[in-house]
């Protein structure tokens, strides 16, 4: 162990990474505190480049971007009233209350702390339920996989907001996405339409960048925008008073930080779903329920510690199974497999450095966060004030260079645009999209699994609810797919035990 | 550009049924055990049915208000429409303009247009175009060495 950790320090002190975690900070506060423009839609440009870099760089590259995007969304949210991210939705209303009560600087202040402090915790959580997990996972087999994947399908219908019918349809996109290329079974072409690119299947980050780029730039374009109206901030003033608030909400914090990394556990639910359910428990236990909404510290606390903790809980599957837990790290397999680390229990024996400096990272970018954090306060009105006119043409024309430097090819351009023509439809009628790249990274693992657990055992299907831990996730993924049934079957037992 | 719900699930019904009815002349395994045909026609199958589960309550006008998620953009105006077709646009204008034209004359004057037409004054729009697509080029071209398509351009 101390061998791994000595080296996890070595690639953690090499400049280049030092150089890109900084370039990567600088980004992640730009794009966070711009609203409209997403933490995801950040990783999907972001990962063009890491192509070119170093897997662990690539990897810190990402960690550190997203830290800084889902704290830097708070920003706007408090000083124009509209969250930089979906992720600081939950607490706009309190924040720019607070900050219209002259308080502007302290909800920022909080928002810095409690954003690390909740991304510690879940660093925290992320070494040691990985490792525990990792050796439990080591132990399953082509049926637990299968089962893994089908479990992450349905959570990501059940966990989301909005119609379960369309999520499913989405999730059922990406997965016949995932079916074009050569089959695994027989090598047999599959949709390709005679194309040779389309052998590979479709090229995931094209894919990516059409899903999250172009479909945020559409958005953006489409949208009509006013100049925002700014609450001036001193932002040498953001951490006075702040030790104060951390104090008498301490127990919130420890509780929105288990919230917000449970949530992240989950496969499908991100940093979002992280904050509203925070929210949400807060109000319940508040002393002051009728405050929420109207300027009160304490949502502002609770949820703006838990989407950060949120981030590293998202790592826990997509380390130990290779299932994403949100749509950031379902872009994070991709890369993961682009780099050559299969992530799966096995990594947790062969490529310990690796995690190591990964966990480092998280940790490090936390506690970089706060001179960052004052450094985006600082220049919080600079940024707001950047033409959106000419900022989308240039993100437009980085999602084309982008897609086609991967493998120099026009090609993949078209994806990407085919991708965010499906996604503009998507999203114009209702449909999510963090779904179509579930669907695009389980549908191998899920198809993979089961053909080989088929072939190895002659079509026998009772092998995939005999095996112990499979008949126990067997039985998890019925219980999600039967969640719709549920509240139908519970109101007709209320009407059938109620007094006629 | 918002399409009726029941159009929507008919469109899936029809694709899965295109899915399902492509697969069937897709080889089998040894023994004639299912292969390459079979997980698209599950897929083909769901597809169906929950394309059939959107056209039923949108046609019977029955559709939960409650569960049903708010289109995030309900209505484009007009404008709407043309900025997203001009995104499109400036994408298939790269693909087809810059390999004999190259990138640096392409991208800014792709840039050059939608700056100006999303507001931008013509001379800024202009000094920022060039120096965006300078930065583009420096970054992916010089640093990343990504082969960018010189066309006219032959530095």
């Amino acid at each position: 162990m101390a061998e791994s950790l000595w080296a996890a320090l070595w690639m953690l002190a090499n400049p280049t990474v030092w150089g890109v975690m900084f370039l990567a900070s600088v980004y992640g506060l730009f794009v966070g505190a711009m609203p409209g423009l997403t933490a995801t839609m950040a990783t999907a440009l972001l990962v063009p480049f890491t192509f070119f870099m170093e897997p662990f760089t690539g990897l810190a590259a990402i960690v550190t971007m997203e830290a800084m995007a889902i704290f830097a969304g708070d920003i706007p949210a408090a000083l124009v009233r509209i969250p930089g991210t979906p992720s600081s939705a939950a607490y706009t209303d309190d924040s720019y209350q607070l900050a219209k009560k002259g308080k502007a600087e302290l909800v920022l202040g909080v928002d810095v702390i409690c954003s690390a402090i909740g991304g510690i915790m879940g660093a925290v959580v992320l070494m040691v339920a990985a490792t525990a997990l990792a050796e439990v996972a080591i132990h399953f087999t082509s049926f637990e996989y299968f089962w893994l994947g089908a479990l992450g399908l349905s959570a990501t219908t059940m966990v989301g907001t909005g119609s379960i019918v369309k999520s499913a349809l989405a999730i059922l996109f990406g997965l016949f996405l995932s079916t074009i290329g050569l089959d695994i079974t027989l090598g047999y072409p599959r949709f390709t339409f005679g194309s040779t690119e389309l052998l590979n299947g479709v090229n995931f980050i094209p894919a990516m960048i059409g899903l999250f780029g172009i479909s945020e730039v559409i958005r953006n374009v489409t949208a009509p925008h006013r100049p925002f109206e700014i609450t001036q901030v001193n932002h040498r003033q953001i951490f006075r008073g702040v030790w104060g608030v951390v104090s008498k909400y301490r127990w919130n914090i420890l509780r929105s930080g288990a919230i917000g990394t449970f949530i992240g556990i989950l496969p499908g639910a991100g940093a979002d779903v992280a904050a509203w359910l925070a929210y949400g428990v807060s109000k319940r236990f508040s002393k002051t329920p009728e405050e929420f909404g109207k300027g009160h510290m304490e949502p502002v606390v609770d949820a703006g510690t838990a989407n950060n903790a949120c981030l590293a809980g998202d790592w826990v599957p997509a380390l130990v199974f290779g299932i994403p837990g949100d749509a950031i790290t379902a872009i994070v397999i991709g890369v993961l497999f682009m780099k050559g680390v299969r992530p799966g229990p096995l990594i947790f024996e062969q490529q310990r450095p690796l995690l190591y400096a990964l966990y480092l990272t998280f940790i490090l970018a936390n506690i970089l966060m706060i001179p960052f954090g004052y450094l985006a306060v600082w220049a919080s009105a600079k940024m707001l004030k950047v033409s959106r006119s000419i900022l989308l043409p240039g993100i437009l024309i980085f999602c084309i260079v982008g897609a086609y430097a991967i493998n120099n090819s026009f090609f993949d351009v078209g994806v990407m645009l085919v991708m965010g023509v499906v996604v503009f439809l998507f999203e114009a009628n209702g449909f999510p999209v963090a779904p179509v790249v579930l669907g695009l990274v389980l549908g191998p693992i899920v198809e993979q699994n089961f053909m080989v657990s088929m072939i190895k055992t002659r079509w026998d299907l009772t092998q995939f609810f005999t095996r112990p831990t499979a008949a126990i996730l067997a039985v998890l993924a019925i219980l999600t797919w039967l969640a719709p049934v549920y509240p139908i079957l519970f109101r007709r037992f209320a009407r059938s035990a109620s007094p006629a | 550009m918002r399409i009726h719900d029941g159009i929507i699930g008919a469109g899936f019904v029809v694709t899965g049924a295109a899915i399902f009815a492509s697969t069937l002349g897709f080889p089998r395994l040894e023994g004639g055990a299912p292969g390459p045909a079979l997980f698209p026609q599950v897929l083909a199958v769901l597809m169906v049915g929950f394309g059939v589960c959107l056209v039923v309550p949108a046609v019977s006008g029955l559709r939960r208000k409650s569960t049903e998620a708010a289109p995030t953009d309900p209505g484009l105006g007009s404008g709407g429409i043309v900025n997203a077709l001009l995104v499109f646009a400036a994408i298939i204008v790269f693909m087809l303009v810059s390999p004999a034209v190259g990138f640096l004359l392409t991208t800014t004057a792709i840039l050059l247009g939608l700056m100006w037409w999303l507001g931008t004054p013509v001379v800024r729009a202009a000094l920022a175009a060039a120096g965006l697509t300078l930065f583009v080029y420096v970054i992916f071209g010089k640093v990343l060495r990504v082969p960018l398509p010189l066309g006219l351009l032959w530095f």
